[in-house]
């Protein structure tokens, strides 16, 4: 049950809100033709919708390593130089997400503290802003995940 | 992406040698107290050459900058959030999305076939087949790897069965799925025209003549070289008949870009919209019409889509601080002052930016390279009395080379993957293709005048 989570999280989640945004924008398109009219809203929900599409699909690219490095330099390192840049980059990655993590927590307090509706929705912006830090902490156990299943495999090749 | 994971293995001493010259850079540089921009640079190098992801390696040098021009971090935190608001990139995942339905729905095949029955009889048949269907798909999908997969996939087995040299084969692919980011709809193009605040369907109209005029002349290319090798070929004649019924058997598929084209200058949808109609349709005809999309390659066309975007538009989430701080540093100033000396000479300026695009363009994706260098060059390039269209069309032309050349070719990893053989061969095999991209790009610089005719005929001269 627990792999299953684990292996399709992002994969389902990211299809429902690739959903919402086709759903919105064929919304609109049928709002127009048929009904004559138009819903504000709709702009948003697909917006929103791809927001966190962007960012699961992000972090789903963290667990399959499939996120785009320039690896021309490091594969011609020695194998030790190989690992030590590897090993460092994510340390400077993870050092990024962490700050990320920070920088947008104390930002959705801000946002805690002052009313901004969104013009479309007429919700709070900050019941929506608040998933970023939650998926940018999502990414961070992506990524000590790949550790540890490279620890698990007895350090072997690269965490690549 | 191990892509680039090239056989030579560890061993040399160079390499140690430019990684060691890359982090004494960085030191002294900081050391130095040089500038924000140069930090900011030699941090982004850095962190990417030893191989921290691009989105990543772009966030931190834009956290560097930030440090240094003493800016509250909570700027990364709001454009975390904000650089994904403009509604027109929702039309980036759809367009997406709807090129992985038609490719899986089977299509391509239908529009191969379209190909095959208008110039598949001619001497080097499918290497014209490739790429007059690759034109095809283009009309369909925004994006340059897509369009080599969808139609490689098919055909350079299909070349290779026929003799041609694998390398040859994948390049012709690779080649002609550039014309993806040409032939609108293009993913590119709303990245410029999201940047500059230049129409999108303005662009995409300009990117037509263009994009087909590239595709005549890589046909001249592979022409040319089928001949010398005695590639392909039945020499049957043309018949109207056969090419018809391909037309009327592939209907659904090219109605696909009537519908999205045509639905964008008749004035009936928004560029966002029309994406949107090309996943209904897509869906539509891929599950009830050529039934070729089961449920198992939906949920793959999803995931793909879902990477895809994570991977790629991730980037505009670290990058939007970027623009601010380029902004800041004052630097489109500093570039106007470095061409001081030749504003007389405005297509001088247009070739360097050129080359200075295509060498970024090796390293880069194209994505980041626009958002990146768009910002520090407009101005510059508007100040010259250069027209906006032309500039980005201009600049979607240098990113399609920096596609197909390596290290970093989007276009020859895909093809070279399907064709099963390395980069470094097909690198060699794409060089005859290049040369329609090269003398494209000196098109474009000495006589612009031809691109803006469309959209200049359909919307008026721009103000």
């Amino acid at each position: 049950m627990l792999s299953k989570i684990d292996k399709h999280f992002e994969e389902v989640l990211c299809a429902v809100f690739l959903c919402v945004i086709i759903g919105s924008v064929l919304m609109q398109v049928v709002l127009r033709f048929v009904f004559h009219s138009a819903a504000a809203w709709a702009e948003e929900t697909a917006v929103y919708g791809m927001i966190f599409a962007v960012y699961l699909g992000a972090t789903m690219a963290t667990r399959e390593r499939a996120h785009i490095r320039i690896t021309l330099l490091i594969s011609r390192l020695p194998k030790a130089l190989q690992v030590v840049c590897v090993v460092s980059a994510d340390v400077l990655w993870l050092g990024f997400v962490i700050f990320m993590i920070v920088q947008t927590t104390t930002y959705t307090q801000l946002l805690f503290d002052v009313t901004y509706q969104t013009p479309g929705l007429g919700i709070e912006q900050r019941w929506v802003q608040m998933f970023i830090p939650m998926l940018f902490c999502l990414m961070l156990f992506r990524i000590v995940q790949v550790y540890w299943r490279w620890r698990a495999d007895n350090f072997r090749g690269l965490p690549l | 992406m191990s892509d680039t994971t090239i056989s030579k293995t560890g061993g040399s001493i160079v390499p140690v040698v430019v990684l060691v010259t890359l982090i004494l850079g960085l030191i002294m540089a900081v050391v130095a107290g040089a500038n924000g921009p140069i930090v900011m640079a030699i941090v982004f190098v850095v962190s990417m050459a030893i191989g921290v992801p691009i989105p990543f390696a772009a966030g931190i040098a834009t956290v560097a900058g930030l440090y240094i021009a003493d800016i509250p971090m909570t700027l990364m935190a709001q454009a975390a959030w904000t650089a994904f608001e403009p509604f027109p990139l929702v039309t980036i995942p759809l367009f997406v999305l709807a090129g992985q339905l038609m490719e899986q729905g089977g299509m391509s095949e239908k529009l191969v076939n379209i190909a095959q029955k208008l110039v598949g009889a001619y001497k080097g048949g499918i290497g014209l087949v490739t790429v007059v269907a690759c034109m095809f798909f283009a009309a369909l999908s925004g994006s340059g790897p897509a369009t080599t997969a969808a139609i490689g996939s098919i055909t350079i087995p299909a070349m290779q069965e026929e003799g041609y040299k694998s390398r040859f084969a994948g390049a012709i692919a690779a080649a002609a799925g550039a014309l993806g980011s040409m032939i609108p709809p293009s993913n590119l193009l709303i990245i410029f025209a999201l940047v500059t605040d230049v129409s999108i369907p303005r662009l995409f109209l300009a990117g037509i003549i263009p994009g087909i005029v590239l595709g005549l002349m890589l046909m001249v290319v592979v022409f040319i070289i089928s001949v010398k090798n005695d590639y392909g070929g039945t020499g049957e004649k043309f018949r109207w008949g056969p090419l018809l019924e391909a037309f009327w058997e592939g209907k659904w598929a090219v109605m696909a870009p009537v519908i999205i084209l045509g639905g964008i200058y008749a004035g009936i949808f928004t560029p966002s919209e029309a994406a949107g109609v090309a996943v209904a349709y897509g869906l539509f005809v891929g599950m009830f019409i050529y039934k070729g999309l089961t449920w198992v390659k939906l949920f793959h066309a999803f995931k793909f889509t879902a990477i895809v975007i994570g991977t790629v538009l991730f980037i505009l989430g670290s990058t939007k601080a970027f623009g601010q701080l380029v902004t800041i540093f004052d630097i489109p100033t500093f570039v106007l002052g470095l061409f001081q000396g030749l504003v007389e000479f405005p297509w001088l300026v247009m070739l360097l930016i050129g080359v200075f695009y295509i060498i970024v363009g090796m390293w880069l994706e194209s994505i980041p390279q626009i958002i990146i260098f768009t910002a520090v060059f407009y101005p510059l390039v508007t100040s010259l009395g250069i027209d906006p269209v032309v500039f980005g069309i201009f600049t979607v032309m240098t990113c399609e080379i920096g596609f197909l050349t390596p290290p970093i070719g989007v276009n020859l990893f895909v093809a070279a993957r399907i064709s099963k053989i390395s980069i470094e061969e097909i690198s060699v095999g794409v060089l005859p293709l290049l040369i329609p991209y090269v003398a494209m790009i000196f098109l474009l610089v000495f006589f612009s005048g031809w691109v803006t005719y469309l959209p200049d005929l359909v919307y008026g001269p721009m103000r």
